[in-house]
């Protein structure tokens, strides 16, 4: 697409300036014209409704953080229930690398500052009262509260919140990389101000730290004082102990933690922010699909992210549940095997792929066409790049100029009890067995699923295809793409379960982490994103994912994030008394 | 020979137990049948699913494998009896050709197991001694986990398909019948007519082969009638776990854990698989028990 095109622009000025369009509307617009951030930075502050879903039928009156909420009939059910689809093992918040585990975070753990209602690239205090950086993006300033204390009660000032990155960057574990990237050396990269500011030096111009410093994933403060009290000659960062138990400077505050099983908080009496709605949030594991949706329809549950989009659709009719629906930036993808399968039968198989039923009648609609592995939410995507579609005579063609011959079998290999890619993988199956290539479907356990993805087994012994998806901890596409596809991220490494390895992208991948500005990650982007889809394809990349938060019609101030996907602003949410 | 065999075991038996009446193996289905409706119901149930087990692939109106998204969760009608499935396909055909899969598998692993198990509980029990107390040793190792624990654990090590679903369930079976064989062999290698064959110079073989072994039929058949419900129930039950049939196969177990997703909107997807499935049960639990009474000289004079 041009990416000048100035009637369209102008359009889409007007439907902003008259509050037609919502702020996500406009991002994703915006971006399809090629507009640069700042454009569509501007072109948000002329949109007059900012943070309203317009797909929730009635999260209205969202409550600004610190804004004392006035002439709203409060419900006296002041306890929130949300339902989980699993056990969170690991509650170490420097350490889990977890959608369920960060749904939980954002309970009783803060980051500095967080992503402001829908945006992706506007923040808003957490932790941090307020912060400012330098023109050139190399000193970032954040100002604590003087009244901020941990839920052991030891006080969380600026060397507080030092020493707490120091033992994330220094431990190494699950999501590092969201923050070392930035900061490789803690001890003098971080510096102690005074007790309320705290200043964060880069070695270069880091015009995405602020970003990254507001993913869920990681740069959440734990208490200082609760690791001296656990660390041991054999564990230093207290790991084994956080990982079992919570102290930080949240709203909530631990009372039963039953990793799979629940998960209670009650409201933290010293917190230092806006006095948050609910007493209770109670988190319940609850793994089978029909219990979730039994226990949303009976009013036992008030809250679950995690409904199969077949039963979205029936919920959708029942008057007592609000499903708030909202554009990601995650895309899945299956993953096909860079040392078994050649380039051309790459191709071939991205031609196999039943694009159109998978999106209409398997995930009814909760996921659009992409054509990549970025999602046209994120900062890079490049609408000019082409998406696949099925063509099974071309898929024929390529895949016998690869060497594949009539009645070759393939392995897919998928997560067991995953009925959504269950019906993807028959789909896919049956169209190859249209062109004589056998497709053998493989159930594994989740467990050992992760277990063969993420470990060192060597390419030869995995499967031809596994499933799979990912959207970035931070609005950035090096973020998106480098665990997934960079040849340092190959096995125990990273993501890079099927060895994606090609020197072009490695080489690009490298220029776009240091890219200084947006024109040259778009550009950067757009290169990666043609190899991987088309020259050199890592994987099928067929979906652009939909999600939806199943809600009690009395629940108000959700606001869900394209980001923060399946996790929830309780700090914000209220119910009201209907 | 054949009349010589039965010349030399059924005096002793029939003195025994039976009044010394001539019976056609026509006559005996009659009296079975007549014994109780339920037999008969039994019977019937059977011979209906081992019919789909040989021709219940051809009979089916559609195709069970090749997904039509366009008709997913259609709701029975004359055209899809039973309806359809999530990715179009008409449940009905899948579980006329399921039948081979679940009930041929249930077969093949039995079939191995009373092989297997009365092989070893021949040798146990006529042999005795230090063979013996090896072999039972044997089974007790397996008999000394929960049947269906075990069956998870082999098939999930082995990798998930059918045919580790066979051997899975085999190395289930076998230990209870070779516990069954060796007990009657121990109770019948004491007997009169057992001696007289020894005392006439038998080989331990023939012994074994004609005298001892059909004489343990009657046990084994009742005990096999009762465990291919089980059988069904277990290879289902694997299925349905993920650890058996893979997909597309239209097995009832796989059906069933499809469905189950899909149940408060599509009752009809998990409904018909499950009654077949409980069908099926049914039938060889009547047959099983009618024949256990029938076959038991207590309780069927009442």
């Amino acid at each position: 697409m041009d990416l000048r095109r100035p009637e369209e622009s102008l359009a889409l000025l007007l439907a902003a300036r008259s509050g037609r369009l919502t702020r996500r509307q406009i991002l994703s617009r915006g971006l399809a014209l090629g507009l640069s951030t700042p454009t569509i930075l501007a072109l948000l502050a002329a949109c007059s409704r900012g943070g309203e879903t317009p797909t929730a039928p009635a999260p209205a009156a969202t409550p600004q953080p610190g804004q004392t909420p006035t002439g709203r009939r409060e419900s006296t059910n002041r306890e929130f229930v949300v339902l989980f689809i699993g056990g969170v093992p690991d509650l170490d918040p420097q350490s889990a690398y977890d959608n369920q585990a960060s749904a939980l975070f954002l309970a009783c753990y803060e980051m500095l500052i967080k992503l402001k209602g829908e945006s992706t690239f506007d923040y808003e205090p957490m932790l941090a009262r307020e912060w400012l950086h330098n023109d050139n993006f190399t000193e970032f300033t954040f100002k604590l509260p003087p009244n901020a204390v941990f839920h052991d009660g030891s006080p969380c000032d600026a060397d507080a919140v030092k020493r707490s990155f120091t033992r994330f960057l220094k431990m190494g574990r699950g999501p590092v990389n969201v923050i070392s990237r930035f900061v490789e050396d803690p001890d003098q990269q971080i510096q102690v101000v005074d007790t309320t500011t705290i200043k964060f030096v880069m070695t270069k111009p880091q015009p995405l730290f602020l970003a990254a410093m507001a993913s869920e994933y990681g740069p959440l403060i734990v208490s200082p004082k609760a690791w001296d009290e656990h660390k041991t000659a054999d564990d230093e960062f207290a790991h084994d102990w956080f990982s079992q138990n919570i102290v930080g400077t949240g709203p909530y505050k631990p009372v039963e933690l039953l990793q799979q099983e629940r998960f209670v908080f009650e409201r933290f009496e010293q917190y230092h922010g806006e006095r948050p709605f609910f007493d209770r949030i109670i988190a319940r594991v609850v793994p089978e699909d029909a219990t979730r949706r039994q226990l949303m329809e009976t009013g036992e549950a008030h809250a679950c992210a995690y409904i199969n989009p077949e039963d979205l659709l029936a919920m959708k009719q029942n008057p007592n549940l609000q499903i708030v629906e909202y554009d990601t930036t995650e895309v899945d993808w299956i993953r096909m095997n860079y040392a078994r399968l050649n380039a051309k039968a790459r191709q071939g198989f991205c031609y196999a792929w039943p694009y159109q039923e998978v999106i209409e009648k398997v995930l009814r609609g909760y996921a659009k066409p992409i054509n990549g592995p970025i999602a046209d939410t994120v900062i890079g995507y490049d609408p000019s790049i082409p998406t696949y579609t099925t063509d099974v005579q071309k898929a024929k063609q390529l895949l016998s100029e690869a060497g594949i011959k009539e009645g070759d079998t393939f392995t897919y290999m998928y997560s067991s009890g995953d009925q959504t890619d269950a019906a993807m993988a028959q789909l896919f199956q049956a169209n190859l067995a249209q062109i004589g290539i056998r497709l053998e479907l493989q159930q594994v356990e989740r467990a050992a699923l992760l277990e063969l993805a993420y470990g060192d087994t060597p390419p030869e012994q995995r499967p031809h295809f596994m499933s799979g998806g990912w959207w970035p901890d931070y609005n950035d596409s090096w973020n998106q793409i480098y665990p997934n596809y960079h040849s340092d991220s190959v096995g125990s490494k990273g993501s890079n379960a099927m060895f994606y390895q090609n020197p072009e992208v490695d080489r690009l991948m490298n220029q776009l982490k240091d890219a200084a500005t947006e024109d040259e990650i778009r550009r950067l982007t757009g290169q990666i994103v043609r190899i991987l889809t088309w020259d050199d394809p890592a994987a099928i990349f067929y979906a652009q994912i939909k999600k939806a938060t199943v809600l009690q019609k009395d629940i108000r101030g959700y606001v869900p994030n394209p980001i923060y996907i399946n996790s929830y602003n309780f700090w914000a949410m209220w119910r009201e008394a209907l | 020979m054949e009349r010589t065999t039965t010349a030399t075991t059924r005096p002793v038996a029939v003195l025994l137990e039976r009044p010394p009446r001539q019976r056609t193996l026509s006559s005996t289905v009659i009296e079975f049948l007549r014994h109780s409706p339920l037999n008969l119901l039994g019977v019937v149930l059977i011979a209906l699913f081992l019919f789909l087990v040989v021709f219940g692939s051809v009979l089916a109106p559609h195709d069970p494998i090749q997904p039509n998204v366009a008709l997913k969760l259609q709701p029975p009608s004359p055209t899809y009896w039973f309806g359809t499935d999530e990715l179009g396909r008409d449940v009905f055909s899948r579980v006329l050709s399921g039948a081979k899969y679940s009930l041929g598998i249930a077969f093949i692993i039995l079939s191995i197991a009373v092989v297997v198990g009365t092989l070893v509980g021949l040798i146990a029990g006529y042999v005795g001694g230090l063979v013996d107390e090896l072999l039972m040793r044997l089974t007790d190792l397996f008999l000394a986990f929960p049947a269906l624990v075990l069956a998870m654990a082999i098939a999930a090590t082995l990798g998930r398909n059918l045919q580790n679903t066979v051997i899975a369930l085999t190395v289930v079976y076998w230990p209870w019948y070779a516990r069954l064989v060796r007990g009657q062999v121990l109770w019948l290698k004491e007997r009169e007519f057992i001696e007289a064959a020894r005392a006439i110079g038998a080989s331990p073989w023939r012994i074994v082969g004609r005298h001892i072994l059909p004489n343990t039929l009657a046990v084994i058949i009742v005990q096999l009638t009762l465990d291919v419900g089980y059988a069904v129930l277990a290879t289902s039950g694997l299925s349905f776990l993920g650890l058996g049939a893979q997909p597309p196969t239209p097995e009832w177990g796989t059906m069933i854990a499809g469905a189950r997703t899909f149940f408060r909107d599509a009752w009809w997807y998990m409904t018909f698989p499950g009654l077949t499935l409980t069908l099926t049960v049914l039938g060889f639990n009547l047959l099983g028990d009618g024949l256990r009474d029938f076959l038991d000289p207590r309780t069927r004079r009442r």
